[in-house]
Order: C-alpha cells, then sequence, then structure tokens
C-alpha cells in the first residue's frame, strides 16, 4: 500500500495532493475518499482568534503510520495519505487532510473516516485554542472518544 | 549519559522547561526514574506527571505502566492528545 504522511508548517492544495495521487494509482483503483478538516471560528461560546497546533517530532509520524497500518488491516487499500498541519493557525485555515483509495467506495469511504476519527484520539498534536479570554489547552470530546472506540467492535 | 526527559504541551508549561536531563536510576524503570527527578526537579513537578490522564512514552512508542529505562534513553510525558 501506498501512503505518504507529512506534518508540515505550510498549508496545502487539496486539488494537487488529490491529483499526484490519483496520477500515481494503479488501473484497479475505482475510488477515493478525501477529508479536509478546517480551524473553526467559535467553541463553546467563544470566538476562537487562533489555534495553536504542537507535535512530537519522530513520534507524531509514528502515531499515524500506526493508524494506516490499522486501517489497511481492515480494508483493501491501495493507498492512503495524511496531511497534518502544525504552528499557528487562524480559523476556517486548513488543518488536517485524508485521502483514502480502492477499488471500491466503501472501503475508501469507510478507511477516510476510521483515519479521522483515530487521528483525533491516537495522533500525537495537542491543540491551544487563543480565545478573547485568554489561551487554552483543548481536551478531546467524549463524542471523539466514543467514536475511536466504536472502531474496535 | 543521562536519560533525557521531555514534556509537552500543558505539562511544558507546568514543568516551565521542554527537557531535562536526568540521572538513570539504579532500578532502571519509570519509578525510579521519577524519585531521581523528585530530587532534581522537585515534588511539585513530579507529582503533575503521575496523574491519570498523563501517557508516557519510551523512544518515542507508548508504555503502559512501568517499563525498562537505560542510559541514553529518551522519555517524555504527555497530556491528553489532541489531533485531527
Amino acid at each position: 500500500m501506498y501512503r505518504k504522511i507529512s506534518i508540515q508548517r505550510d498549508d496545502f492544495d487539496v486539488g494537487r495532493e488529490w491529483s499526484e495521487l490519483r496520477a500515481a494509482l494503479a488501473e484497479r483503483v475505482g475510488a477515493m475518499a478525501a477529508f479536509c478538516g478546517l480551524v473553526r471560528d467559535q467553541y463553546e461560546e467563544n470566538r476562537v482568534s487562533n489555534l495553536e497546533l504542537e507535535h512530537y517530532p519522530g513520534m507524531t509520524e509514528k502515531s499515524i503510520d500506526s493508524i494506516i497500518d490499522r486501517a489497511g488491516a481492515r480494508w483493501p487499500l491501495d493507498a492512503v495519505v495524511v496531511i497534518h498541519r502544525v504552528g499557528a493557525l487562524a480559523p476556517r485555515e486548513q488543518i488536517v487532510l485524508v485521502l483514502a483509495t480502492s477499488s471500491h467506495r466503501q472501503a475508501a469511504l469507510e478507511a477516510c473516516t476510521f483515519v479521522i476519527d483515530l487521528l483525533k484520539t491516537e495522533a500525537v498534536f495537542w491543540k491551544r485554542e487563543v480565545l478573547p479570554s485568554g489561551a487554552r489547552w483543548i481536551e478531546s470530546t467524549n463524542a471523539d472518544r466514543q467514536r475511536s472506540t466504536d472502531w474496535r467492535r | 549519559m543521562a536519560i533525557k526527559v521531555r514534556f509537552f504541551a500543558a505539562l511544558r508549561e507546568q514543568v516551565g522547561r521542554d527537557v531535562v536531563e536526568v540521572r538513570a536510576p539504579t532500578s532502571g524503570d519509570i519509578a525510579g526514574l521519577l524519585a531521581n527527578m523528585r530530587e532534581q526537579l522537585g515534588e511539585a513537578v513530579v507529582a503533575g506527571l503521575t496523574a491519570p490522564n498523563v501517557r508516557v512514552a519510551l523512544n518515542r512508542e507508548f508504555v503502559n505502566g512501568d517499563c525498562a529505562v537505560r542510559d541514553g534513553d529518551e522519555v517524555a510525558f504527555m497530556p491528553p492528545i489532541t489531533g485531527g
């Protein structure tokens, strides 16, 4: 299975990533699924002025690699791409891209969902929100933890 | 040689440093490392590292419970992660 993992400060171009992956695929691939996450401008009642992402170089890549391994063991995938940004991000900026490809749509769509769900709870990143009232580290939500747990069934 | 201990996110702010060199414990485990850190950094710092939601990594792999640590290892203390 082809895989690409990139942790970067710079923005990414979804169209370019999509085209590059499509060009590299085998002819049997019939489905590509994509998810792109954006920085929200609102958290609870507060307007977010900025989001800061920290990671652990070396370990973060390993944690994503392990998530892709598990996706590959579960669905017949041809490729998975994960691009995750770090540093300071403003609302509406792109923060994460997941691409998954397979022969058929169901595997590609489900694998894409699986990877983003596990990125929430198992990829080594920390998010800090800068609010008008000050900065605070974000904790994972019960809903995120539940979605991750649901995949263990 | 020593053990390189790293702190991330909220823990880095609590400790006030992102990395410290700690003498390798004669016991060769995380419990011994924490004891050495207590001497070096103070009780208050170490208390925050033993909270149930703090995860520990040895050489960039998560560990559950205690594990063997040696000179030259890198141990990281991490608050709950929030990716995606």
